[in-house]
C-alpha cells in the first residue's frame, strides 16, 4: 500500500480549498461525499489453511472530496478508500483511489496525480483494462481497483476521443493474508518482487486510447506500453513464491453495437512480453427488456478466451459467463444480479448473487453470495476452494 | 440537368407535404410548430431541480439533479444530467443526443465504477428514478416523433389553449396518445393527458408558474404529474433556471460526462 506520507499530502492539498470553499466567492464549489458501512462475512466451510476463521466482520469507510474553481476550469478530486478487517490484517488497508488536479481548455483536458480509470465494454471481465491495479483485498469482483499515479491528457473531437497517458509507480498486486479467506494460500514473498527493469516499479508506463462512436457502434483502440499489472508467480531455489512483473506491449481492441434491445460487445488484446506472445478476447451479447410494469431485466452472456491460461491469476482462461440482473425501478432502487460462471477447462463453476435496496434515503443494504463449485485442480480456484460465502452490507452515505 | 434537379425538388417537397398532410392533421402540426418556433433560439441552458416522490397515503421522498442542454441546429438537443441525491447515486451522470428522426444516443456515467455505458434509448416508457415521469416524458418534445391533429380551442390552467392530440411514431412509446393543451397566447404547454395504450388515461401533467426568460422564452416553474392509476405524484421544481449561458459542444462530448460533478 502506499505509504503514510501521502495521507498528509492529501490532507495538505485539501485544507486550503476547505476554507476556500466556505467564502462562497462566485461559483466556487467544494463538496464532501461518501459512504462509511460495516460488512459481514460468512464462510459455511472451514478453511482450506489453518487459522482461517469462518466469520469476519470489517468496516469500511470510502470518503471523497471535490474542488471546482469558479471559472469551472479547474477542479480537484479526492478518494480515498480504507478498509478493517476483524482478523486479517492483511486485508485491513487503506488507499488513494484518486487524487488529481484537473484542468480543461476548450475540448482539451489534463489530469495529473492518482487516478482511477476504467476501460472496456464487457460486463464479466475487462481484459483490456490495464491503467489501474486491481483491489484483491476487496474480493475478486474485479471491480475493486488501486489509485495509479499518473499524468492524463485527453482531447475530444468530433472524429474522436484521444487519451494519453504517462504514469510510473506500477502498483503491486496484494493478497488477503494467512488469517483471512479467498487467499491463494502460498505465501507470497512481497519484498523479493521482481520487475523485468532495472527502474522496477518506478519504471515510465506510456498508453494511448483512441475512441468513437458511428451511430449504434461505439468503438476504442488502445495500446499500452510498460509494467504489466497483472504479475505471474515464479519458484525461486528457495522455494518462495514471488510475483514477477514483465514489461509488454500490449494492443487492444473495444466494440460495442446496439440493434435493437440487443447490445453486442467483443474486447480483444494482443500482448508482447520477453517470454511469449499472447492472444485473448471476450465476446458477449446483452438482452434489454422492460416489463410493463416498468422493472427493467437484462440478460446477458459472455465467453473468455486467454491464452494465458492458469498462469491467469484473475481465473478468466476458457470461461462462460452467464448473468441475468433485475431492476425493479423503483424508488429504493432495488435490484439483483444472478451471475454464473463456467471454466470450460477445468469445469469449475463460480455462482454469484446479488441483492441491492436503499433504506430511507441514504441507507443501502446489500446481501451476496458466492459459490465456488466444483473447481479444478488445475485451476487457481482450486486454492479457495473452500470460500463460498455470504456476505451482507451496510453502507451509510453522507 | 438543372431543370431536372429543379423538377425533382418540387416533386419530392410535393410527396413530402402530401404526406404530411395525409398524417399530420395541418392545424394541429401547426400548433405544435409554432410552439417550437416560439421556443427556438435559447442556445444553451442550465438547470437545478428537485423532484418530490408522492405515494399514496402522502409519504414524499426527495431527489435532485442538475443539468444542462444545448440547441443543435437541424438536430434534437443535446442534454447532461447529474444526480445530486439519493447519496449513493451521487455523480450518475446520463447525456442524450435527441434526434428528429430515428432512436436517440444515451450514455450513462457511473461514478463507482468510473466507467461509461452506452445504452438503448429504444426502452423509452421505463420510469425515470422511480418517478411518474417515463423517460419519454423528460425527453426533449421534438415536434416529429409525434403526429398531429387539432381537437378544439378549449381551456386549462384558467388559459385559453389549442387542444392538440399527438401520436407518438415510435411503437416503443409507452402511449397511444396524448392531449396537449397549447397556450393560445404564447404556446407554452400549459397540461398533457397521456393514454396507454389500451387508450386509457393514465397520467396527467400540469405546468405551472411560468416566467418569462430573456423576454421570450417561457419555462414553468413547477411540473406535477399525477398517476391516475396508483394515485401516486410526483412534482418537478425548478431551483434555477437559466438561459444562452454560452454552453459549447464541448460540454456535451462523452468524456465531460465524467466531470461533472
Amino acid at each position: 500500500m502506499l505509504n503514510r506520507n501521502w495521507l498528509l499530502v492529501s490532507i495538505f492539498f485539501t485544507l486550503p480549498f476547505i476554507s476556500y470553499g466556505q467564502d462562497k466567492v462566485g461559483k466556487i464549489k467544494f463538496e464532501g461525499f461518501g459512504y462509511i458501512g460495516a460488512d459481514f462475512r460468512y464462510f459455511p466451510q472451514s478453511g482450506a489453511y489453518a487459522d482461517q476463521k469462518k466469520a469476519y466482520f470489517s468496516s469500511v469507510f470510502k470518503p471523497h472530496f471535490f474542488f471546482e474553481n469558479n471559472t469551472k476550469k479547474h477542479q480537484v478530486n479526492f478518494t480515498a478508500f480504507a478498509r478493517i478487517d476483524q482478523f486479517d490484517t492483511e486485508r485491513t488497508h487503506w488507499d488513494i483511489r484518486d487524487l488529481y488536479w484537473q484542468s480543461s481548455f476548450k475540448n482539451w483536458e489534463i489530469s495529473a496525480g492518482v487516478k482511477t480509470v476504467t476501460w472496456g465494454k464487457t460486463e464479466s471481465v475487462n481484459i483490456v483494462d490495464i491503467i489501474n491495479q486491481y483491489d484483491f483485498l476487496e474480493g475478486r469482483s474485479l471491480e475493486h481497483k488501486l489509485g495509479q499515479p499518473l499524468l492524463q491528457l485527453v482531447n475530444s473531437s468530433s472524429l474522436f476521443t484521444t487519451e494519453l497517458y504517462l504514469m510510473t509507480y506500477a502498483r503491486e498486486l496484494r493478497f488477503p493474508g494467512p488469517l483471512g479467506r479467498l487467499t491463494p494460500g502460498f505465501k507470497v514473498e512481497y519484498t523479493d518482487v521482481i520487475f523485468e527493469e532495472k527502474n522496477g516499479k518506478y519504471k515510465p508506463d506510456l498508453a494511448i486510447r483512441l475512441s468513437k462512436y458511428i451511430n449504434d457502434i461505439d468503438i476504442a483502440v488502445s495500446h499500452f506500453y510498460g509494467t504489466n499489472r497483472i504479475p505471474v508467480f515464479t519458484n525461486n531455489p528457495q522455494m518462495k513464491l514471488v510475483p514477477l512483473y514483465n514489461q509488454i506491449n500490449q494492443t487492444a481492441i473495444e466494440f460495442q453495437w446496439l440493434v435493437y434491445d440487443f447490445a453486442f460487445k467483443v474486447e480483444a488484446i494482443h500482448q508482447l512480453n520477453k517470454r511469449k506472445n499472447i492472444q485473448a478476447f471476450t465476446i458477449g451479447v446483452e438482452y434489454n427488456y422492460y416489463l410493463l410494469n416498468g422493472k427493467e431485466v437484462k440478460v446477458l452472456t459472455e465467453y473468455t478466451y486467454d491464452e494465458r491460461g492458469r498462469e491467469l491469476i484473475t481465473g478468466f482462461n476458457n470461461d462462460v459467463f452467464l448473468g441475468m440482473v433485475l431492476n425493479f425501478n423503483d424508488i429504493q432502487s432495488t435490484s439483483l444480479n444472478v451471475g454464473a460462471i463456467y471454466d470450460v477447462d477445468y469445469h469449475t463453476t463460480i455462482l454469484s448473487f446479488k441483492g441491492n435496496r436503499r433504506i430511507g434515503d441514504s441507507w443501502k443494504l446489500a446481501a451476496i453470495f458466492n459459490g465456488i463449485l466444483n473447481p479444478g485442480k488445475e485451476d487457481f480456484y482450486y486454492r479457495i476452494r473452500k470460500d463460498s460465502y455470504l456476505e451482507l452490507s451496510l453502507l451509510k452515505y453522507y | 440537368m438543372k431543370n431536372t434537379m429543379k423538377i425533382f425538388t418540387v416533386f419530392t417537397f410535393l410527396l413530402i407535404t402530401s404526406f404530411m398532410i395525409a398524417q399530420n392533421d395541418n392545424r394541429g402540426f401547426e400548433i405544435a410548430q409554432e410552439s417550437e418556433m416560439a421556443d427556438n433560439g435559447w442556445n444553451s441552458s442550465e438547470m437545478e431541480l428537485m423532484m418530490t416522490l408522492k405515494n399514496k397515503s402522502g409519504q414524499e421522498t426527495i431527489r435532485k439533479l442538475r443539468g444542462i442542454m444545448i440547441e443543435v441546429e437541424n438536430d434534437g438537443d443535446k442534454s447532461l444530467v447529474v444526480f445530486d441525491n439519493p447519496t449513493d447515486v451521487k455523480g450518475t451522470a446520463s447525456l442524450v443526443y435527441t434526434h428528429k428522426t430515428g432512436s436517440d444516443d444515451q450514455w450513462l456515467y457511473l461514478p463507482a465504477l468510473k466507467r461509461i455505458k452506452r445504452i438503448s434509448s429504444r426502452n423509452k416508457s421505463g420510469p425515470f428514478m422511480g418517478s411518474e415521469f417515463a423517460f419519454e416524458d423528460m425527453a426533449s418534445q421534438e415536434i416529429e416523433k409525434y403526429e398531429h391533429k387539432f381537437i378544439e380551442a378549449s381551456k386549462a390552467n384558467d388559459e385559453e389553449c389549442y387542444l392538440v392530440e399527438r401520436y407518438p411514431v415510435d411503437k416503443k412509446s409507452g402511449y397511444k396518445r396524448q392531449q396537449v393543451w397549447f397556450n393560445k397566447g404564447n404556446y407554452r404547454i400549459e397540461k398533457i393527458d397521456y393514454y396507454d395504450r389500451k387508450d386509457q388515461l393514465i397520467k396527467t401533467l400540469t405546468y405551472s408558474g411560468y416566467k418569462s426568460y430573456k423576454d421570450k422564452f417561457w419555462r414553468a416553474d413547477k411540473m406535477v404529474m399525477v398517476n391516475h392509476r396508483t394515485g401516486k405524484e410526483t412534482v418537478i421544481e425548478y431551483l434555477f433556471h437559466r438561459l444562452d449561458i454560452g454552453l459549447t459542444d464541448n460540454d456535451f462530448s462523452q468524456n465531460s460526462l465524467k466531470n461533472v460533478k
